[in-house]
């Protein structure tokens, strides 16, 4: 059983003989759509809410509209990702009568739900700038929404960048269980290795590697990306 | 120019100012002195509407800019304003600054008008023909608009000796640096009046000195500016007005000389024997 | 500037396209939608070139062949079968899917396949008859016919007998795992239908064998959403086609099946006769509520059990990895810091199965079933031991350098400095992070079924298989509502504890 080298090269002429790198590489470019795609949304809808809570609630519809971003953060921050893969794929999506594949419904859900992250990073980001920021631009005659978006937000993002760096990393983390609505991802790709090799550890060793490697070269990009971001309070 | 009518603000229930009436005519330099806490900057704050008024009237050019329904983005660009912690942008330049508000504003107008000049073009086919509307004229594309802005930046840093830093981010400039940029950033807009909050209380003393003599050479222009400040030199010096707020109310205003050389109110000549 | 609103713009049209695409999926009618489990030989699995094939698919393809379908070959996850069948993502299940026990769920074709369900045991296992198995540990894959035979409605009173002489009855996802389990000995025999048992022994090669006595017998039949008979009747006719010109016989031949299949043999047709007449009879929502937050409430002890013991381990396991973490010589130093890299670097879910599965393949340590649990424990604790580091080292280094030079000052000693004046500032400002990892710990404990171990999640998808309704997922996720609202209830109050100064 100790015989390592000999797991390791069946797991060689799996991976490269019988194809199984095709499903590896689909398992990848799965992992990384779903992540990516899942990020983009996030960010999109996330920044929506935070802004929606950060607007003074004067009036009665911002109140509203405050209530309802925050019952969407709590409802999807609350329940595990898995719980609302499945309701997703199947209870609401049938109950509306959307047929759609297992890879497109863990976008949609990995969106919605780093949304809700997100836009939890993006409220302390926004928090985190100076009051002052948003009342000069106003006072200069900007609307609420332009100060937001070329005063506010670009600041706050230099702010956040770490943390959304962490978070789009705990998302390539988390994709490991679209397996459930039948999406095949790295996690997959390498179970099906495994199944035709009736051996895990080797597989399961190297998929391990794929994502510290991933996640190694994504975290670098955080850092340059952060460093060209910083160039607005450097001294010359 | 603006007609203060019976302003009130509270917070909750905490009643800050209490019923002010004051009239700023155009070319009026009028500085606002109080104790801390009397309502002085919430006043400063109410009359560009950076704290919504809750009771009262302010008249700007015979429109009620209280009223929530006014645009008051529209109103605010007629009214500069300076802040105590300068409040540059801090991710842009210096010379972003200053052009940002006037760039967006002018291109905003100009996408409307082009906009509505498609909409007449399309409305047109279906006019008869000698009812045609005639479109907009548009005088100006974007990169005028940009290119006029930077000129028009660029000789207000010539101004105040900033032009080597116009490409540098304000976290690297002095706090009197910054104060000057932001008193150019304001003047950009071409205000009809400039408010001032405070400008010299965050700055180390002897930067103070440089940010006054340029808010002195702006009242030798004509500016028309509203100052809360502690500088009672300065007051006395350029002032036409002198205001003095307690509890949110005006307890005094007179022009300089009698102010301070005559004080009528005793909480004033109280105040006036602390700091003199 | 110009360039900040061209990506927006760039981004918001790019998800417009992404929502189209994920919405506009057309709903083609000629095709017909077969759903098999991927991981079940000879009736349907991914073969060594990564297409699906089996004896059940070759079958379902000539009938689509015949009928002018395309087939569309859906695997799904067994547990969700009825979840897929009634929202209409899958046609029909046909895939060595057993009639007996649930005629009056499907609508049924007829028996095509005649299965037993045999016990496979290790070579050596000195196991022989069914009565040897009193006090071992039985796998069964979840709601397979192996588990309906000991323990559902129609099983026989010996079968029940016998089951209640386990020592346990795990259930699995998939038959590798169960295989896995057997050989890494937390398990001592696997009890399956007996085409798969054949094919798996065939693969496997020695080190396994199969018991002579049988458990059950059964058949296979394809079954279709109950009440759709339309579909159900024109792929009967053509099975029967099928039969009458023997192409059914050539491929059961190819599939080494000829001797199992029972298609057009009298006794096949119960199921197909027993046409949907019966409505499920309607409990009362509140007593079907009631009944399974009955059946969860295990679930929910076992995702308590291991919420708690996790922090319990972590927690001070944090403080010594961040000790090595902070620690002056380099070397040690960098342990601690690829320990913490590989910990947040890879899934969870994968460093459970490397814990669990790890000291029997690496090691050869023979393992009983009790570690199942705590192998969740160890990776658990381990994992969340790193996450804790950071964030106390994070803690740590924000604390003014004022404070250690202040202690320095008035000379106190290296320890003295750390847990009189480092330590509780140090707790204080660390509460918010911890709060957030300790929320995520609630939902985690769901990825405990990545090894099978049964807590709430695992159990609410066995619970919503065998109930075929989905309202065990919504329990589950209101369970993990409300937990993860107390715990945020009980951290703020802590918070406000640490508030005495600011």
């Amino acid at each position: 059983m100790g015989d390592f080298s000999k797991k390791i090269d069946k797991f060689i002429e799996i991976f490269i003989d019988y194809k199984g790198y095709v499903k590896v590489l689909e398992g990848l470019q799965n992992t990384l759509l779903i992540a990516v795609l899942g990020l983009i949304i996030g960010i999109i809808i996330g920044t929506l809410i935070a802004v929606v809570r950060v607007i003074p609630k004067y009036k009665l519809m911002p109140k509203i509209l405050n209530g309802i971003c925050s019952f969407y953060v709590a409802l999807f921050r609350g329940t595990p990702i898995v719980v609302q893969l499945l309701v997703f794929y199947y209870v609401l999506l049938p109950l509306m009568g959307i047929k759609i594949t297992g890879v497109d419904v863990s976008i949609l859900v990995f969106g919605l739900n780093s949304a809700a992250y997100i836009s939890e990073i993006m409220r302390s980001g926004i928090m985190s700038v100076d009051n002052g920021q948003m009342e000069a631009g106003r006072a200069v005659g900007l609307s609420f929404s332009t100060s937001m978006l070329k005063i506010v937000i670009p600041q706050a993002v230099k702010n956040i960048l770490p943390t959304l760096g962490n978070e789009f990393i705990a998302l390539i983390k988390e994709t490991s269980v679209v397996s459930f609505v039948g999406a095949t991802d790295l996690y997959i790709a390498f179970n099906y290795i495994g199944s035709n090799n009736y051996e895990f550890m080797v597989p399961y060793l190297v998929m391990a590697m794929i994502y510290m490697v991933l996640i190694l070269i994504i975290s670098l990009g955080i850092k340059i990306m952060e460093r060209s971001l910083r160039k607005s309070d450097r001294r010359n | 120019m603006i007609d203060v009518i019976n302003l009130e603000k509270h917070f909750g229930d905490n009643k800050v100012l209490n019923g002010i009436n004051v009239t700023i005519e155009k070319g009026d330099i009028m500085v606002v002195i109080g104790p801390s806490g009397s309502g002085k900057s919430t006043f400063l704050r109410c009359l560009n509407c950076m704290e919504d008024p809750t009771g009262g009237q302010i008249i700007f050019h015979g429109v009620d800019i209280a009223d929530m329904k006014v645009d008051i983005n529209v109103h605010r660009r007629n009214m500069g304003m300076v802040f105590q912690h300068f409040n540059l942008f801090n991710n842009k330049t210096v010379i972003e600054n200053i052009m940002l508000a006037p760039v967006h504003l002018q291109c905003k107008d100009l996408k409307k008008a082009k906009r509505h000049n498609r909409i007449i073009k399309f409305t047109n086919l279906f006019r008869g023909k000698d009812k045609k509307k005639a479109p907009v004229e548009i005088t100006t594309t974007k990169a005028e608009i940009v290119k006029n802005a930077r000129i028009k930046a660029e000789e207000l840093l010539q101004r105040i000796g900033l032009l080597d830093k116009a490409d540098v981010y304000p976290s690297t400039l002095s706090g009197g640096q910054k104060q000057r940029v932001a008193i150019v950033r304001s003047l950009a807009m071409n205000p009809e009046v400039i408010l001032f909050d405070e400008p010299t209380s965050a700055l180390d003393p002897e930067m103070v000195g440089e940010v006054l003599d340029l808010m002195k050479a702006l009242a030798n222009e004509g500016m028309t500016m509203i100052i809360v400040t502690h500088e009672m030199g300065f007051a006395r010096e350029v002032a036409n007005k002198v205001l003095f707020i307690d509890d949110g109310q005006i307890l005094e205003c007179a022009p300089p000389e009698e102010f301070f050389g005559n004080p009528k109110n005793p909480r004033l000549k109280e105040f006036l024997s602390k700091v003199l | 500037m110009k360039r900040m609103s061209k990506v927006l713009v760039l981004l918001l049209a790019m998800s417009l396209i992404m929502g189209c695409f994920v919405s506009c999926k057309k709903e083609d009618t000629d095709e017909f939608t077969v759903g098999f489990d991927a991981e079940f030989p000879p009736y349907g699995y991914k073969d060594d070139n990564g297409e699906y094939v089996g004896f059940d698919l070759s079958l379902a393809e000539e009938v689509c062949k015949r009928n002018g379908w395309t087939l569309k070959k859906q695997p799904i996850d067994w547990d969700s079968k009825d979840m897929e069948l009634k929202s209409g993502t899958i046609d029909c299940i046909w895939n060595g899917f057993t009639i007996n026990g649930r005629e009056s769920l499907y609508t049924w074709s007829k028996a095509y396949v005649d299965n037993s369900q045999v016990v496979i045991v290790k070579d050596n296992s000195g196991i022989e008859t069914l009565q040897d198995l009193k006090g071992k540990v039985v796998i069964v894959q979840t709601d397979s016919s192996a588990l309906a035979a000991f323990t559902g409605d129609g099983a026989t009173d010996e079968n029940k007998a016998l089951c209640k002489e386990f020592k346990e009855l795990q259930q699995v996802a998939d038959y590798n795992s169960a295989f896995m389990s057997l050989e890494a000995g937390i398990a001592d025999a696997v009890c399956m239908d007996m085409g798969v048992a054949n094919y798996q022994l065939e693969q496997r090669g020695n080190g396994f064998k199969m018991l002579k006595e049988r458990v059950a017998t059964e058949q296979y039949g394809i079954g279709f959403k109950r009440g759709n008979t339309e579909l159900r009747d024109k792929v009967q006719e053509t099975l029967d086609e099928m039969l009458k010109d023997g192409t059914f016989a050539k491929i059961a031949a190819d599939w080494g099946l000829s001797d199992s299949v029972c298609l057009g043999k009298e006794g096949t047709d119960s199921a197909y006769l027993n046409d949907v007449t019966t409505k499920n009879d309607s409990e009362p929502f509140i007593d079907k509520f009631l009944d399974v937050v009955g059946k969860l409430s295990e679930g929910m002890v076992a995702s308590l059990s291991i919420f708690v013991l996790t922090l319990v381990f972590s927690l001070p396991l944090g403080l010594v990895i961040c000790a090595i973490r902070m620690s002056k010589l380099k070397a040690v130093q960098w342990v601690a810091k690829i320990y913490i890299s590989i910990m947040r670097g890879t899934p969870l879910m994968l460093q459970l199965l490397m814990v669990f599965f790890g000291p029997y393949y690496l090691f050869d340590i023979a393992l009983s079933s009790e570690y199942r649990f705590y192998a969740v424990i160890i990776a658990f604790s381990l994992n969340y031991a790193a996450y804790f580091a950071e964030i106390y080292r994070a803690g740590i280094e924000g604390i003014p350098v004022g404070q250690y030079e202040a202690a320095n000052v008035l000379g106190y000693s290296r320890m003295q400095r750390y847990w009189k004046i480092l330590f509780p500032q140090m707790v204080k400002r660390v509460i918010p992070p911890v709060t957030n990892e300790v929320i995520t710990l609630v939902k985690d404990t769901s990825l405990a079924f990545a090894i099978a171990y049964t807590e709430m999640f695992t159990l609410a998808k066995q619970v919503a298989a065998a109930k075929a309704s989905i309202l065990p997922l919504f329990i589950a996720g209101v369970f993990y509502y409300v937990f993860n609202f107390v715990v945020a209830l009980v951290m703020e109050r802590v918070e406000k504890k640490f508030q005495y100064y600011r």
